[in-house]
């Protein structure tokens, strides 16, 4: 009689248990976040570009934020503590600050929510993926254009905006490294905000502190825009070789205009539709790599038109 | 029942996991046998479904595709007519400019001279025109085939300062303006709405579609930032070879449809594996579903068949077992149980125990009459060889006038007899035995002309208990024919009783010649052989199966010393019941 009541209590649970198993299973996904630095900018516009490609390919419901500073961690944080009060199944982010962004993510994967870094990583060991340039070889593509254009005398001067960010401190320190094995010379670097005025300032400085730089190079969006209104409004863009990231329409116009000497150009589309196929298909149990470098391209004058490069450099807009 | 038996039991199936077992892969079997046929049907029905809808996916973009062009079309062609009445340059840019303004698809319209010479342009915005770089609306092959509508592909304007759309450049040949020469009338047409047309189309869980033309080159493809990075591939030169339609190519479907007018051909492509993987999912989730079903019903059939069939089994299995270790005692009381055939069984069961039982019953009876009547016929045997001899000694004793001897004799034979018939009762008090034996001594001395001295040293305590009759004598007839006989002096016998706890021991010893081990157990174990009188064995016998086996006779003896024999019998004063 006893042994009858537990098989019926056990066939109870069973089908209670494989009930909800059902639920469970027709389940969607439901909201992938993607919280990136700012979304002004062209490149997390790009990154954008790639996330609702991703998004529209995969049917799946994608939010896309940043905050309106690329240093403004706080509020950063605060969408991804939003993001995981609203139930995101997965949260797709590029930190602005590796060690100041930590806690929030690590809040964010012990409410379960899967994390993917994109851009910039950030210091856990809770994310299941990571997505963005190999900024070590961007750099030293960097490194190489500015001796290409600055040959073995070339006097560097660096503008970088927020170095506490992964990325950019890898690119300088690849440069840097570059640079010391292949001759040239840093003479200067320089801090700035995140904006082009700034940027702007920054640069213009440098330029008269050290006269005697003859390249100089930009590490993100901001600062290239600096360097090169900075090279414009000094009339130095014959005696100095301006090296930049990103694809700003401006500083594109720069290129073409003879103001900027190259652009490394990343993937941001790539890493945005990446960081989004990586969320789906690690919450469709997929098993996911850990780590997916996306190219940079250097682009110069000579080669901005070539049929590739029309499509990596102009964003359809 | 033995341990054997008991394990070879334990160790083979129990009826309800042997029906659960059964009805799970019954049920089993005809879901899978259901399931796969289904499974079959719909996965068919999902590859033609999604075939289905990569096919119209692919003629909505198709269509959609040719609208825009042949919208363009019709754009440069009324522009060409609205130029053609100009006759100032200045007057043709404001009019261009305006055309362009009023449509937010074209970005700008330019007037070429055949040599390539940028006459007039119109442009959608103030914007300043680039003194610099290349011009890529320009495109001489283009050009060459300006007297139809070509169209190019879709490439970045660089005619503007700080402002990079991607257009397609549609362009015409028109003769009569400006002067004698015919001049070529280029329209760039936003490339954007089309562009987002073709990335909004998904195609099933995770496809897409994309442009290319005949010769293999893209046209626009949703994630063409990432084709040439080698994250995505897609292998254009080998599909054009292709015919519109429908192909497979491994887990890849991709379907072609070819836009006529400019030979670009649109390509929609759908991934098999991630269908097949949803639709495994869907199948797997039938099958577990079916396949808890189907357990959780064998678990509950078992139960139920546990409950109405081996309960009443298991309740005769128990009945069985407990009939084997007692078959004596059992009274078979059946369960109540509702199916005929174990009702039949269980019938038939108590039947055959009450059967065997009384043939138990039957059996035990009559081993003990046979018994006892061996017991009366070995009774009857002491008689006829000893009477004789004693009426011998009689007759000879009154031949020579020794009544009184001859009295006494005939007396103790009286006795002797009296007690061996004693109304046919195994049992008689020890007093009686005593005479008994007493009675044969007498004879016997008389018989043996003194030869051996008696002795009784009987606790009189003990008297009224009960013995086997005619215990003593063949014992005494022991000591007498084995142990005085042979020897040369006067003999001596002692008889005596006295009590051992809850026993009797009745003893017989003399001090005649004694035996040799080897005697003392064949006289134990032989029936005796001179065919007079009753055997210590069958004193033994009798005392044992009237009183049990730790009863009987031991016999001690000594070869030169003597031989001592003792009974030992339970202190009782009523004869037992036949049971016992």
């Amino acid at each position: 009689m006893k042994n009858n009541r537990i098989m019926r209590l056990l066939a109870l649970v069973m089908l209670l248990a494989f009930m909800t198993g059902c639920n469970e299973r027709r389940g969607e996904i439901g909201e992938i976040a993607v919280i990136v630095k700012s979304t002004t900018s062209d490149f997390w516009q790009n990154v954008r570009s790639g996330v609702v490609a991703a998004a529209t390919e995969y049917n799946v419901n994608v939010t896309f934020g940043g905050p309106d500073s690329e240093e403004d961690y706080a509020a950063q944080n605060a969408m991804i503590t939003a993001a995981v009060a609203r139930g995101a199944d997965a949260i797709v982010i590029s930190a602005i600050d590796y060690e100041r962004s930590a806690d929030a993510v690590n809040a964010a994967a012990a409410a379960g929510v899967k994390i993917i870094t994109i851009d910039s990583g950030v210091d856990t060991d809770r994310a299941d993926s990571f997505i963005g340039t190999d900024n070590r070889e961007a750099g030293r593509l960097a490194g190489a254009a500015a001796l290409q254009a600055g040959g073995k005398e070339a006097v560097i001067g660096l503008v970088n905006c927020y170095p506490a960010s992964e990325n950019i401190r890898e690119r300088e320190e690849a440069l840097r490294g570059y640079i010391e094995k292949n001759g040239g010379r840093i003479a200067a670097s320089v801090s700035v905000a995140s904006d082009a005025e700034s940027a702007a300032e920054g640069a213009l400085g440098l330029l008269r502190e050290n006269p005697d730089v003859n390249v100089i190079v930009g590490f993100n969006e901001w600062a290239t825009l600096g360097v090169g209104r900075a090279i414009r409004e000094a009339g130095l863009s014959d005696s100095v070789a301006a090296i930049g990231f990103d694809r700003n329409i401006v500083s594109v116009a720069m290129l073409e205009s003879g103001e900027m000497d190259a652009l490394l150009v990343q993937n941001p589309f790539a890493i945005g539709y990446l960081g989004v196929q990586s969320a789906v298909e690690l919450l469709s149990g997929i098993k996911i790599e850990s780590k997916i470098k996306t190219s940079t391209t250097v682009i110069t004058r000579e080669n901005m038109f070539d049929n590739e490069n029309q499509r990596i450099l102009f964003r359809l807009e | 029942m033995n341990e054997n038996s008991k394990n070879s039991v334990s160790r083979k199936l129990k009826l309800p996991t042997l029906t659960t077992i059964i009805i799970s892969a019954a049920v089993a079997a005809s879901v899978l046998m259901t399931v796969l046929p289904f499974a079959k049907v719909y996965t068919d029905t999902v590859e033609k479904d999604a075939e289905t809808a990569l096919e119209q996916s692919v003629r909505q973009t198709t269509k959609a595709v040719e609208a825009f062009i042949s919208g363009m079309e019709s754009r440069l062609s009324k522009i060409c007519g609205e130029a053609a009445v100009c006759d100032e340059l200045s007057e043709a840019e404001k009019r261009l400019a305006f055309a362009a303004r009023l449509d937010d698809s074209i970005e700008s319209i330019c007037i070429y001279d055949e040599d390539g010479n940028m006459l007039v342009c119109g442009s959608s915005g103030e914007r300043e025109l680039k003194d610099y770089g290349v011009n890529l609306s320009y495109d001489p092959e283009l050009f060459s085939r300006a007297d139809g509508y070509p169209v190019s592909l879709p490439h970045v304007q660089t005619l503007y300062r700080e402002y990079y759309p991607w257009v397609v450049t549609m362009v015409h040949r028109e003769s009569g303006i400006f002067g004698p020469d015919s001049v070529c009338v280029a329209i760039d047409f936003s490339f954007l709405e089309m562009a987002e047309y073709i990335d909004s189309i998904g195609i099933g869980a995770h496809g897409y579609c994309y442009i290319m033309d005949s010769d293999g080159n893209l046209v626009y493809h949703p994630r063409q930032q990432m084709l040439y990075s080698g994250i995505v591939r897609e292998n254009l030169s080998a599909l054009t070879g292709l015919s519109d339609g429908t192909h497979a190519d491994g887990s890849i479907v991709r379907t072609l449809s070819t836009i006529e007018e400019i030979g670009w051909r649109v390509v929609g492509v759908s991934y098999l594996d991630e269908m097949n993987s949803t639709r495994d999912a869907t199948i797997a989730k039938a099958l577990v579903t079916a396949l808890i079903c189907c357990v959780i019903i064998a678990a509950a059939t078992g139960i139920l068949f546990s409950r109405i069939l081996t309960k009443p089994v298991h309740s005769l299995i128990d009945s069985m077992r407990s009939f084997e270790t007692h078959p004596d005692g059992y009274l078979y009381s059946p369960a109540p149980n509702h199916i005929a055939e174990l009702q039949l069984i269980s019938d038939s069961f108590g039947q055959m125990t009450w059967m065997i039982r009384s043939l138990m019953e039957k059996n035990r009876r009559e081993e003990e009459t046979l018994r006892k009547t061996e017991l009366r016929a070995l009774q009857a045997q002491i008689n006829p060889h000893f009477l004789y001899n004693t009426l011998d000694s009689i007759q000879w004793m009154c031949e020579r006038g020794k009544n009184e001897s001859a009295v006494n004799m005939v007396s103790a034979l009286a006795r002797l007899f009296r007690i061996s018939i004693s109304r046919g009762h195994e049992l008689i008090p020890i007093r009686d035995e005593l005479k008994h034996a007493e009675s044969y001594l007498i004879i016997q001395k008389y018989r043996y002309s003194d030869r051996f001295s008696y002795r009784f040293e009987t606790d009189p305590g003990l008297d009224d208990f009960l013995c086997n009759k005619i215990t003593l004598q063949p014992l005494v007839e022991n000591a007498i024919y084995h142990g005085i006989e042979p020897l040369v002096d006067e003999g001596e016998i002692i008889i005596s009783t006295k009590s051992d706890g809850d026993d009797i021991l009745l003893t017989v010893s003399d001090n005649g010649v004694g035996m040799t081990p080897e005697q003392v157990e064949s006289l134990l174990k032989k029936e005796r052989s001179d065919s007079s009188g009753i055997g210590i064995k069958n004193v033994s016998d009798r005392i044992k199966i009237y009183f049990g086996e730790r009863y009987g006779i031991t016999v001690e003896s000594e070869p030169d010393v003597g031989t001592k024999i003792t009974v030992r019998i339970p202190r009782i004063t009523k004869e037992p019941g036949n049971e016992k």
